[in-house]
C-alpha cells in the first residue's frame, strides 16, 4: 500500500465515521418532527381564545397552590393577553412574556430548547438566537392546523410552568 | 395625588381587572379599539388585554404608558401639558420612562399609590378618557 492510498483510506474512513455520527444524533435531537416546521402561519388568536387559555393555565396552577403569571402572544409576539397572580415572583412577569414570544416565533415549545441545551455541545448554539428560551413554560397554540400564538408560564419550577401552558393549549381543544 | 402622595401595597389582579374592566367598557360604549395596561407602583406588569383589531403598537404604548404614570406618580396628560407649553418643558424628552402622550394614569386606592393604569389604540385623549374610567372605578 502506498502513503497515497493510505491517506485516501483513513479519508474514506473519516468521512463514513462522521457520517455514523450524524446519524446516530439525528434521531435524538430534541426537536419537533419536520412536519412542525411547515405548520402554516394563522391569524391573531383572538381575545375571546386567549382569555380562554389563560383561564386554563391559571386554573391549573390553583389546583396545584401555584403562583404563576400567564401571558399569551400572536404569531409575531405581540402581547394579547397577560395576568399575574398576586405574589407571584416579580422575574416572571417578563419571563413569561418572552417564553410565549419563544414558542411563537419558532414555532416550537421551550422545552425543545431546554432539551437541545441540556445535550450541550453544538446544541449551546440555542443561546445565540435571539429570543429563544430555553425554559420549559413557553407552548405554541395551533388552531385548525395553524399557528395563531403561544402562551407563556411562569412563577414555579418549570416543569410546571409547562404544566399549566399545556393545559392552555388543551383548553382550546375542547 | 401628588409628590407626597404615600406609595402603597401594589394593586392586586382582581382590583387590575376591574379597572381594565371599566375601561374597555368605556371604549366599546364609543365603538373604539383599545389595548389596556394595568402596572403596579414599581412598573411590572399586572394586568393586560388588547382588543381584537387594535392598531400592534399600542401593545407596548399601553404598557409604556402606565409605568409612565406609576413612576412618575402623575398622568402622562401632565407631560404631554409640559411638552406642549416649550422651552423648558422639552426636558421631558430626557427622563428615562416618560411618556409625554396622553393615556396613562396612576390608580390610587385609600389615598396611597396602588400602581396605574395605560390606554392606547385611540385619540390620546379618546385614550384619557377610557384611562381615568378605569381609575375611577377602584378609587377608594
Amino acid at each position: 500500500m502506498t502513503a497515497h492510498s493510505v491517506v485516501k483510506s483513513f479519508i474514506v474512513l473519516t468521512l463514513v465515521l462522521c457520517a455514523g455520527c450524524a446519524f446516530a444524533q439525528a434521531p435524538a435531537a430534541a426537536t419537533p418532527s419536520p412536519g412542525f416546521y411547515l405548520t402554516p402561519i394563522g391569524q391573531t388568536i383572538s381575545l375571546e381564545n386567549a382569555k380562554k387559555a389563560a383561564a386554563a393555565a391559571v386554573a391549573e396552577a390553583r389546583k396545584n397552590g401555584w403562583l404563576m403569571v400567564v401571558a399569551v402572544v400572536d404569531p409575531d409576539g405581540t402581547l394579547v393577553y397577560y395576568e399575574k397572580m398576586d405574589n407571584t415572583q416579580l422575574g416572571s412577569s417578563d419571563v413569561a412574556i418572552a417564553k410565549a414570544r419563544s414558542a411563537a416565533l419558532y414555532k416550537r415549545p421551550t422545552k425543545a430548547f431546554q432539551d437541545a441545551v441540556e445535550k450541550g455541545g453544538v446544541n449551546l448554539r440555542v443561546f445565540a438566537l435571539k429570543g429563544a428560551v430555553p425554559v420549559e413554560g413557553g407552548v405554541p397554540i395551533l388552531l385548525d392546523g395553524k399557528l395563531v400564538g403561544a402562551i407563556g408560564l411562569s412563577g414555579d419550577l418549570s416543569e410546571h410552568d409547562g404544566q399549566c401552558a399545556s393545559a392552555g393549549v388543551a383548553a382550546l381543544k375542547m | 395625588m401628588d409628590a407626597l402622595t404615600p406609595i402603597g401595597p401594589p394593586v392586586n389582579v382582581e382590583t387590575a381587572k376591574k379597572a381594565a374592566a371599566a375601561a374597555l367598557a368605556e371604549a366599546r360604549k364609543n365603538n373604539w379599539l383599545m389595548a389596556v395596561a394595568v402596572v403596579d407602583p414599581n412598573g411590572t406588569l399586572v394586568y393586560y388585554e388588547k382588543m381584537d383589531n387594535v392598531q400592534l403598537a399600542s401593545a407596548d404604548v399601553c404598557i409604556d404608558k402606565a409605568r409612565s404614570a406609576a413612576l412618575y406618580k402623575r398622568p402622562t396628560k401632565a407631560l404631554q401639558d409640559a411638552i406642549a407649553g416649550g422651552g423648558a418643558g422639552l426636558r421631558i424628552f430626557a427622563l428615562r420612562g416618560a411618556v409625554p402622550v396622553e393615556g396613562g394614569v396612576p390608580l390610587e386606592a385609600n389615598g396611597q399609590l396602588i400602581g396605574a393604569i395605560g390606554l392606547s389604540g385611540g385619540q390620546s385623549n379618546e385614550d384619557g378618557q377610557c384611562a381615568t374610567a378605569g381609575a375611577n372605578a377602584v378609587k377608594t
